[in-house]
């Protein structure tokens, strides 16, 4: 897996979308390496491992293989944010440059995505984390989806192209500091996943027993709704919402190694999220075809047949 | 041992159970009767720590409850219930062996542990299918491994919920005696809650009724005489 994973950013790194010689350092090559290249991998790196991670966390912890970060209502939220940001930003003067407007969207996508996440939060004291909570993402999802067609509908044409876009999801959108901080928040969200790691496992025991094993049953919940929040939010803010990862990847990776070793688990989701992330990349802008798919296009074109296959070939 | 002082058990605002006062000592097996919502499974979760005592106290060893810290109370009690595991990826022996994980130190994981699994995994007659995944045996199976995965706790109280729901009658009659000698050799508290109460009344060493707010103490006979 690991293997495979070096491979892949290999040809991301200097084939996609068109080649590039490694050993023939031009200053052009290298301005496209470090400009272009490079960061379009660490993006796609750090997305696929973030949304894979939430998404396993999350179907752990409601015990419901559909649950995913965006079940929850943290992409509507960051969505709608954006959309405002677009619209309305383009009306006033001073937010019409790309640099300030970028940071704008970043920061909104931001904010939306942890506004719905705090109600959530909110929302599960009262509801505990039964299904309950995912039903109250799925509806929350609806309204604000609502909101977002009426935004579409008085936006101009320019704003609904640049915001149609935004949601179809890319990877090329980060420059350094960006990228930097999204680097950032996903190893600190991985590495706070990684210790939640054990008592998640636990709680395959259900809350109650795993409670009477010494697992703060609440308090891990808690965390991991905080950490799946931080890992998807960040990953929505500067990459639009994609979906499938989150939702697809931890049902190959468990379908791939059944396990009660939850840090293994977690380490497979991971790389095969990356994985992941990187072919939808790599075939969605194959040099050969001129044209190239948005992620969230790719995605379900390339990650859906794979996912259904391994769904029917599975032997249990 | 174990000690119930003036313990008062409400759900939401209903009196289930009243001034109860009783004191258990090591080599018990307490067999609970009781009809459908006298609240014998909210007395055991209160037992357990799973809700906190309102009005009174249970105490162990002289010290309250409340007092334990997490780890202290997952070396003091274990609990079973009788609810299905939602989890079709993980093996039998994988689940009894989450059990150790109150003794675990940080670093390691509960797939690595030395401890005497393969004796209760026999004495329950789950040796043979322990590397089966939880989607491919019965819920029979499941819940006997739910057991073997409380025993593996190692705790000297041991408080179970309705743990025969889904066993056949054999398997009831191997796991009473198997709690019985547990209990006397081992020098457990065993509190089991059941509606086996025929079965049970042959195992059991003390009989506790929940009926109408009270938990009256019955000899064998009384036991299923009383339904």
């Amino acid at each position: 897996m690991v293997f495979l994973l070096v491979i892949l950013i290999l040809i991301d790194t200097f084939c996609i979308p068109s080649f590039i010689n490694p050993f023939n350092d031009t200053v052009f090559s290298e301005t496209i390496l470090a400009s272009i290249r490079f960061p379009k991998v660490f993006t796609a790196l750090a997305a696929g491992t973030a949304l894979s991670a939430s998404g396993l966390m999350l179907q752990q912890l409601f015990k419901n293989p559909l649950a995913g970060p965006y079940v929850l209502g943290v992409s509507s939220g960051a969505s709608l944010a954006v959309g405002m940001v677009i619209v309305g930003g383009a009306s006033i003067s001073f937010l019409n440059s790309i640099y300030i407007q970028s940071i704008g969207i970043a920061l909104a996508g931001f904010i939306g995505a942890f506004g719905i996440l705090l109600l959530a939060l909110l929302v599960s004291y009262r509801f505990g984390y039964s299904y309950l909570l995912l039903l109250f993402g799925v509806v929350v999802g609806q309204i604000l989806g609502a909101f977002q067609t009426l935004i579409d509908y008085i936006a101009n044409p320019t704003d609904l192209k640049q915001l149609a876009l935004w949601n179809m999801g890319s990877f090329n959108n980060t420059i350094d500091w960006s990228l930097y901080t999204l680097i950032l928040f996903v190893v600190i969200g991985i590495v706070w996943s990684f210790t939640l790691m054990k008592p998640l496992s636990i709680m395959i025991l259900g809350n109650d027993v795993a409670y009477t094993l010494g697992v703060k049953t609440k308090q891990v919940s808690l965390q991991i709704l905080m950490c799946t929040g931080l890992l998807a939010g960040v990953v929505t803010a500067f990459c639009g919402p994609i979906a499938f990862i989150g939702m697809a990847v931890p049902n190959v990776a468990r379908m791939l190694y059944r396990t009660a070793n939850f840090k293994k688990l977690l380490l497979l989701n991971i790389l095969i999220g990356a994985s992941m992330a990187l072919v939808c990349d790599i075939l969605g802008n194959l040099p050969i075809f001129n044209f190239h798919l948005p992620i969230n296009v790719s995605a379900a074109l390339i990650g859906g047949p794979i996912v259904l296959l391994i769904l029917l070939k599975r032997k249990y | 041992m174990l000690k119930f002082i003036e313990l008062e058990i409400k759900r939401k605002d209903a009196l289930l159970i009243q001034n109860f006062n009783r004191e258990l000592n090591e080599g018990e097996l307490v067999i609970l009767t009781g009809v459908n919502g006298s609240g014998k499974s909210t007395l055991l979760k209160t037992m357990v720590g799973l809700l906190p005592t309102q009005t009174g106290d249970i105490q162990i060893k002289q010290r309250s409850l409340k007092a334990y810290s997490a780890t202290e109370r997952s070396h003091t009690i274990a609990y079973v219930n009788s609810k299905k595991i939602e989890e079709s990826h993980i093996r039998i022996i994988d689940l009894v062996r989450l059990g150790r994980y109150p003794y675990l130190k940080v670093h390691r994981e509960t797939v690595n542990i030395e401890f005497d699994i393969s004796s209760i995994l026999q004495a329950l007659g789950i040796e043979a299918i322990q590397n089966k995944f939880l989607n491919e045996v019965s819920d029979g199976e499941m819940q006997k491994a739910t057991i073997a995965r409380a025993l593996v706790q190692d705790t000297p109280i041991l408080v179970m919920d309705e743990p025969t729901a889904f066993l056949d009658y054999p398997s009831k009659k191997i796991l009473f005696q198997l709690l019985k000698t547990m209990a006397i050799e081992k020098n457990k508290i065993i509190i089991c809650a059941t509606h086996d109460v025929e079965l049970a009344s042959r195992y059991g060493t003390q009989f506790w009724h929940l009926e109408n707010r009270v938990i009256s103490l019955s000899d064998k006979s009384m036991a299923w005489t009383s339904f």
